[in-house]
C-alpha cells in the first residue's frame, strides 16, 4: 500500500459524534483508533519515501544526487539518499518499502532492478546504450529513464547552426552505438545533411579508421560508445582531427574542454529540472507517462580558441541553442 | 519536512555487478559523459592561425610530406619560399633560409618538438645526423625571419620547427622498405600502442645509400627512437623521448677510408601542467649528444734529410675528434586569456665540447646560457592583434643579448589580413669560431734514435714536436646581428579554399664573422721550416662583413577539394653586402651577395583519386647561386661548390590496399625528371659536359655532388 502523502503528513480523519457513543462503540472506536495508529508507526518505521540512490562517486553524479536532494527539501518531500559502494554483503534495506526510487546511472538501476520487485522506479544519468541492455534484462513497467543521451537530431541541428554551409559529417560507430545506426542515418537524411558511418568492433581499429574517415568529411560527430569515443581514445580522436582542420563535435562540456569545438549537453540543473517535473506528475498520478525520455533543455559549449585556430568564426552559444530550438520547434 | 540522515555513503549495499564486464562498458558508456577529460588542445598544442601570424610563416603538413616522396628533411624545404637546398655532398644536405650559409646552416635554426638540434661545436644543424624519421614527423613549421624573442639566440634568419605526432596517432605495426637508386636501402619498423592512460611508440630503422656518383659520400646509418606520452590525469601529463643513431658516412673526398662515424643521442622529457582553462605552465629537460669522429687522412712523411741528420719518417693520421654535449632545461607559463595571450618563461644550458687539436684548450669547454623571455598576442579589437615579443639571453661567449620583435596586425576582415613587423636576433659565436685552433702535430725523432737533436729543435723553436696550425681564432667575437622588418599580407579567397601570402621585407645583418686569411700562428713550426713560407700563418675568424637583403615572397596554396590542392611559391631576393673589416678575405663580398638565387620557384600539385591511388608532383625552379664556403679563390673560383640555375622535377605515385584493417602501401618516386644538376658541388666540366676537370690543387675537390634522375619503390605494411 503506498501511503505516501505530501509533505509526509498523515491526514487521519477523526468522525465527528454529535452524540454519546455506547461504551462497546467506544471500546471499538478505541480498537480502531489504536489500530490505525500501529498502521500509521508501521508505515512510519517502513520508512516510505523517495529513495535517491548512487553508484557512482562521479563529481557530476554526486552534483546531480545533491540537487535534486535540494529541489525535494524545498518542495518539502521526504526523501532518503544511499550511496552503494562495491564488495559489500547484500542489501541492508527493503527496496520496494520507498515510493518512488530515483536511481542515478546504469549500474544504480541494475541494482534497483535486481533487489525490488514493485516499488517504482524513476533512472536518470542513464545512456542509451545502458537503457537497452537494461531493457532487456528486466521486463519493469513501473520504470522510467531520463537519458544522459541528447537526440541525434539536436546534434546535426548544431552542426547546421555551426556552419554556414553544409558540412561532410562523418563518424565512428562501436559495437555497442551500432544499434543506432539506423537512426542516425534517418536523422541526417531528414535534415538534408551527408553523413559517413564507420564501424569498428574493437579500440584498437579506431585510429587507422578515423585517419580514413577524416580524408573524407568535413567534421567529426563523436557518439557515446565505450568502445570507440572514451576517455583514452579522446587524445587520438582530438589530435588526428586537429591536424587535419576537422571539427569535433562532442557530447558533454569535458569534451569541448579537451578540445572539441562545440557540445550539446544537458546541465545537472536541467537535468534535476526534468526529473523533478517527471516524478512530480509520477506522485499525482502513480504512473509514468512515459518509459524513455530525452533531455528536453540542454546547454551549448564551445571551444573558442580550438575553433579560432581551424578557421571557425562561432556564434554565441546562446545563439547556436536559439537556432537549434528554432529547427526542433519547426518540426 | 522528515529528513531522513543525509550522508552520501550512508550505506554499502553489495555490487555483484562489477564483475559483470557487459555491465563495465555499460558503465563506462556513462564515463563518457560524465568524465572529467584532460584538456588535449592546449594552448601549446594549437597552431595559430596563419593570418595571424606575426611573422611569415610556411607550414609543411603532412599531405606535403607524404606526397613530396623525401628521404630527408632538408627536401621537404625545397617547398619553403626563400630556403635554399643543397646537397654538399650525398650525406651531408644543407638547408638555409635567405643564403648566407656555407655547409653548416649555421645561420638558421632547427626544433624537434621543441629541442634545439644545433651543434654548438662546429656549428650548424646536423641534418644527416638527427634522429628524426620523416615518416615520424606530423608538421613542419617555418619561421621565415629571426624568432630569437621565441626561439632564443642563432634563431637568426629563420627557425624550422619539427612537430613529431603523439604516440597514439601510431597505433599498431607498421613496416617499411624503401629500395632505388644509388644503392639505397632504407628499412623501418615501427610499432605503437596503448596501455591505459600512456601511449607509446617505438621507431628502429636503418638508412643507407651510395651516395653521389664522383663522391666519396655513402651513408650507412642506424636508428632507434621513441616516444611516451603519458597523460597523468586530467591536469597533468608527461612526455618523454629518446633516440640514439650510428651514422657511418663517406667524407665527401675520394680518399680510401676518408670517412665519419657520428653517434648521436637524445633525451626530452617535458611535463604539462594545466592550472585553469586559461593557464598552464610546463617544463622541459632535453640532453643532446653527438660525438663525430672524422678521419680525414693519413699524412705519410718519408724519411727527410735535415743538414747532417735525417729525421725519421712518420706517419700520421689526420682525425677531428669532437664530442658535443647539450644539457636543456625550460620552464614555461601560458596565458591564454580572451583578449591577451602571453608565454614566458626561463630556460637554463649548458654546451659541453670535447676535443683535441681542434680548440685552443684540449679536453672538455663549456658554454653557459641563461635565458628569460616573454611574448604575446594583444587583440585590441576584433581588427586589430598587437604582437610583441623579448628575449634576454646571456652566454659565456658573447654576453648579454637582447632580442625583441613586435608586429601589428590588421584584419580588414574574413579574406584580407595585413602585418607589419620588425624583429632583432642574434647569433652566438659558436666554439669553433670564438676559440678554434685547428692544427696537426708529430713528435720528431732523428736517426733511429728514438729523440730529436737539439739542433734541430733549435731550429724548430726548441721543441721536438712539429706542428701545423691551420685556424687559430683571435677571439672576442662579437654576436653576430640580424634585424628585419617586413610588410605582410594574408589573403583568404574562394570559401577559404585558395590562401594567398605575400611578404615583403628588408632585413639588415651587422657583425656577420668571415675568415681572415694569414693571420700570425704562434705555435706553428711547419710553415717557415717545411712550409716554405716566410712567417707561421693561419685562418682566423673576425667579426668583418654586413649585409643588406631586399625582396619579395609570395605562396599560395589552393584547396580545390579533399582530393585536389595546389600549392605554390615565389621568391624574389637582392643581397647587397659590406665589409668592414679590411683584413677579411675581399670576394667574400661576393660570395654573400650571390649566397641565394635571386629567383625561385616552386609548385607541387596533389591528387587523391578514387581507389585509394595518391599522385603528386613537384617543380623547383632555382636561380644561380654559390655557397659561402666555395673554395679557393683561383680561375674557378665560382665554379666549385656553386648552384647553376637548375630545374628539379619529382613525381611520386603511391598505391594503398586496404584488407579490413591490414594496409599495403606501395609508392614510386621518380626525382630529377628534367635534368641533372648540381645543387651546391659543382664541379668544372669540360664543353660537352662530361669530362671532370681535375683541379691541379688538391685542396679542391674535384669532383660534384650530381644530382641526376633517381627512383625509388617503397612498400608500406600496416597492421594491428
Amino acid at each position: 500500500m503506498n501511503v505516501f502523502h505530501v509533505n509526509n503528513r498523515r491526514l487521519i480523519h477523526t468522525p465527528i459524534c454529535t452524540y454519546q457513543p455506547h461504551i462497546l462503540y467506544r471500546v471499538v472506536f478505541l480498537l480502531l483508533f489504536l489500530l490505525c495508529c500501529l498502521v500509521a508507526q508501521s508505515a512510519f518505521a517502513d520508512n516510505k519515501t523517495i529513495l535517491i540512490i548512487s553508484a557512482s562517486n562521479n563529481t557530476f553524479t554526486k552534483s546531480i544526487a545533491a540537487s535534486i536532494a535540494r529541489t525535494l527539501d524545498e518542495h518539502k518531500f521526504s526523501y532518503t539518499e544511499k550511496y552503494i559502494a562495491a564488495d559489500t554483503n547484500p542489501p541492508d534495506i527493503d527496496l520496494d518499502q520507498h515510493s518512488l526510487i530515483i536511481a542515478l546511472n546504469s549500474k544504480t538501476t541494475d541494482f534497483v532492478l535486481q533487489h525490488s520487485k514493485k516499488a517504482p522506479v524513476f533512472s536518470l544519468l542513464v545512456s542509451q546504450q545502458s537503457y537497452e541492455i537494461l531493457k532487456q534484462k528486466y521486463n519493469r513497467k513501473n520504470w522510467s529513464t531520463l537519458l544522459l543521451d541528447q537526440p541525434y537530431q539536436r546534434h546535426l541541428f548544431l552542426i547546421d547552426a555551426l556552419f554556414d554551409k553544409k558540412h561532410k559529417i562523418g563518424t565512428i560507430l562501436g559495437p555497442y552505438s551500432l544499434k543506432q545506426k539506423n537512426s542516425l542515418i534517418d536523422s541526417a537524411s531528414g535534415n538534408q545533411q551527408s553523413l559517413s558511418i564507420e564501424n569498428i568492433e574493437i579500440t584498437d581499429q579506431l585510429i587507422s579508421t578515423l585517419k580514413d574517415l577524416i580524408n573524407k568529411t568535413d567534421v567529426l560527430l563523436a557518439v557515446p560508445d565505450p568502445v570507440a569515443f572514451n576517455k583514452n581514445t579522446i587524445r587520438g580522436i582530438l589530435l588526428l582531427t586537429y591536424r587535419k582542420g576537422i571539427p569535433v563535435i562532442g557530447f558533454s562540456k569535458s569534451y569541448v574542454k579537451a578540445g572539441a569545438v562545440a557540445a550539446i549537453y544537458s546541465e545537472a540543473e536541467q537535468i534535476t529540472r526534468q526529473t523533478f517535473n517527471i516524478i512530480s506528475l509520477f506522485l499525482k498520478s502513480d504512473h509514468f507517462t512515459q518509459a524513455l525520455y530525452h533531455p528536453d533543455d540542454f546547454s551549448v559549449a564551445t571551444n573558442n580558441n580550438v575553433a579560432h585556430t581551424l578557421g571557425i568564426k562561432l556564434k554565441p552559444e546562446n545563439k547556436l541553442k536559439q537556432l537549434i530550438k528554432i529547427k526542433e520547434d519547426a518540426k | 519536512m522528515i529528513r531522513l540522515p543525509h550522508v552520501a555513503l550512508i550505506a554499502l549495499l553489495p555490487l555483484e555487478l562489477l564483475a559483470n564486464p557487459e555491465l563495465d562498458d555499460m558503465f563506462s558508456a556513462e564515463d563518457a559523459f560524465l568524465d572529467e577529460l584532460p584538456v588535449i588542445l592546449s594552448a601549446t598544442r594549437l597552431t595559430q592561425p596563419l593570418n595571424e601570424s606575426p611573422v611569415a610563416m610556411t607550414v609543411i603538413d603532412r599531405e606535403m610530406i607524404d606526397a613530396s616522396g623525401a628521404r630527408t628533411i632538408p627536401d621537404l624545404l625545397r617547398l619553403v619560399p626563400g630556403f635554399q637546398v643543397g646537397y654538399y655532398d650525398g650525406n651531408s644536405p644543407v638547408a638555409t633560409y635567405h643564403g648566407h650559409s656555407n655547409e653548416h646552416s649555421k645561420r638558421v635554426q632547427v626544433m624537434v618538438d621543441g629541442r634545439s638540434v644545433y651543434v654548438p661545436s662546429l656549428a650548424g644543424i646536423p641534418w644527416q645526423d638527427m634522429v628524426v624519421s620523416v615518416d615520424d614527423i606530423d608538421r613542419i613549421e617555418v619561421t621565415r625571419g629571426p624568432n630569437a624573442s621565441t626561439y632564443g639566440n642563432n634563431s637568426f634568419s629563420g627557425v624550422v620547427n619539427i612537430f613529431t605526432r603523439h604516440a597514439i596517432e601510431d597505433q599498431g605495426h607498421k613496416i617499411t622498405a624503401i629500395t632505388g637508386s644509388k644503392d639505397t636501402t632504407d628499412a623501418y619498423y615501427r610499432f605503437g600502442s596503448q596501455l591505459g592512460n600512456l601511449d607509446y611508440r617505438v621507431t628502429v630503422g636503418t638508412k643507407n645509400d651510395d651516395g653521389t656518383d664522383f663522391l666519396n659520400d655513402y651513408t650507412e646509418a642506424d636508428y632507434l627512437s621513441y616516444r611516451l606520452d603519458y597523460q597523468i590525469d586530467t591536469d597533468n601529463h608527461l612526455s618523454y623521448q629518446g633516440g640514439l643513431k650510428d651514422i657511418l658516412k663517406g667524407d665527401h673526398e675520394p680518399v680510401p677510408d676518408h670517412e665519419i662515424d657520428v653517434a648521436y643521442a637524445f633525451q626530452w622529457l617535458k611535463w604539462e601542467h594545466q592550472i585553469s582553462d586559461k593557464q598552464s605552465l610546463s617544463l622541459q629537460y632535453y640532453y643532446n649528444y653527438h660525438d663525430q669522429k672524422e678521419f680525414i687522412k693519413t699524412v705519410t712523411i718519408p724519411d727527410t734529410p735535415f743538414g747532417p741528420f735525417t729525421i725519421d719518417g712518420f706517419s700520421l693520421d689526420s682525425t677531428l675528434n669532437i664530442k658535443s654535449e647539450r644539457h636543456d632545461l625550460e620552464f614555461n607559463h601560458h596565458y591564454d586569456g580572451d583578449i591577451l595571450r602571453l608565454v614566458s618563461g626561463l630556460s637554463a644550458r649548458l654546451d659541453i665540447v670535447d676535443a683535441n687539436d681542434v680548440f685552443d684548450e684540449d679536453g672538455e669547454q663549456h658554454n653557459n646560457l641563461y635565458r628569460a623571455f616573454t611574448h604575446g598576442e594583444y587583440t585590441i579589437t576584433d581588427s586589430w592583434l598587437f604582437n610583441a615579443g623579448l628575449m634576454i639571453e646571456n652566454n659565456d661567449i658573447s654576453g648579454t643579448d637582447v632580442s625583441p620583435r613586435v608586429a601589428v596586425i590588421h584584419k580588414l576582415n574574413d579574406k584580407h589580413s595585413f602585418r607589419i613587423g620588425a624583429s632583432r636576433a642574434t647569433r652566438t659565436p659558436v666554439l669553433w669560431e670564438e676559440h678554434a685552433n685547428y692544427r696537426l702535430s708529430q713528435t720528431l725523432t732523428n736517426d733511429g734514435t728514438g729523440t730529436l737533436d737539439p739542433a734541430i729543435q733549435t731550429f724548430l723553436g726548441g721543441t721536438d714536436v712539429l706542428t701545423n696550425q691551420f685556424v687559430i681564432s683571435s677571439g672576442n667575437l662579437e654576436s653576430e646581428e640580424i634585424t628585419s622588418y617586413e610588410l605582410g599580407y594574408i589573403a583568404q579567397l574562394l570559401n577559404k579554399k585558395l590562401t594567398l601570402d605575400f611578404k615583403l621585407f628588408k632585413d639588415e645583418t651587422d657583425n656577420l664573422i668571415g675568415v681572415v686569411e694569414d693571420v700570425f700562428a704562434p705555435d706553428d713550426n711547419y710553415d717557415v721550416a717545411f712550409g716554405g713560407e716566410s712567417s707561421p700563418i693561419a685562418d682566423d675568424w673576425q667579426n668583418s662583413f654586413r649585409t643588406e637583403m631586399e625582396g619579395l615572397e609570395t605562396s599560395f596554396n589552393y584547396q580545390h577539394s579533399k582530393d585536389f590542392r595546389v600549392y605554390g611559391y615565389y621568391a624574389y631576393i637582392d643581397i647587397q653586402a659590406e665589409m668592414f673589416n679590411p683584413l677579411a678575405r675581399t670576394h667574400d663580398i661576393r660570395r654573400f651577395t650571390v649566397s641565394a638565387p635571386t629567383n625561385s620557384y616552386g609548385l607541387m600539385l596533389i591528387k587523391h583519386w578514387q581507389n585509394n591511388l595518391h599522385t603528386s608532383l613537384s617543380y623547383f625552379r632555382v636561380g644561380d647561386m654559390d655557397w659561402m664556403d666555395r673554395t679557393g679563390s683561383t680561375g674557378f673560383d665560382y665554379e666549385d661548390r656553386s648552384a647553376q640555375a637548375y630545374n628539379k622535377l619529382d613525381l611520386n605515385i603511391s598505391k594503398i590496399y586496404k584488407y579490413g584493417t591490414e594496409k599495403l602501401k606501395i609508392s614510386l618516386t621518380l626525382q630529377n625528371l628534367i635534368e641533372d644538376f648540381y645543387d651546391y658541388n659543382k664541379t668544372r666540366y669540360e664543353a660537352d659536359n662530361t669530362t671532370v676537370y681535375f683541379s691541379p690543387d688538391s685542396s679542391i675537390s674535384p669532383y660534384g655532388s650530381l644530382q641526376d634522375t633517381r627512383a625509388y619503390l617503397e612498400l608500406t605494411y600496416l597492421f594491428n
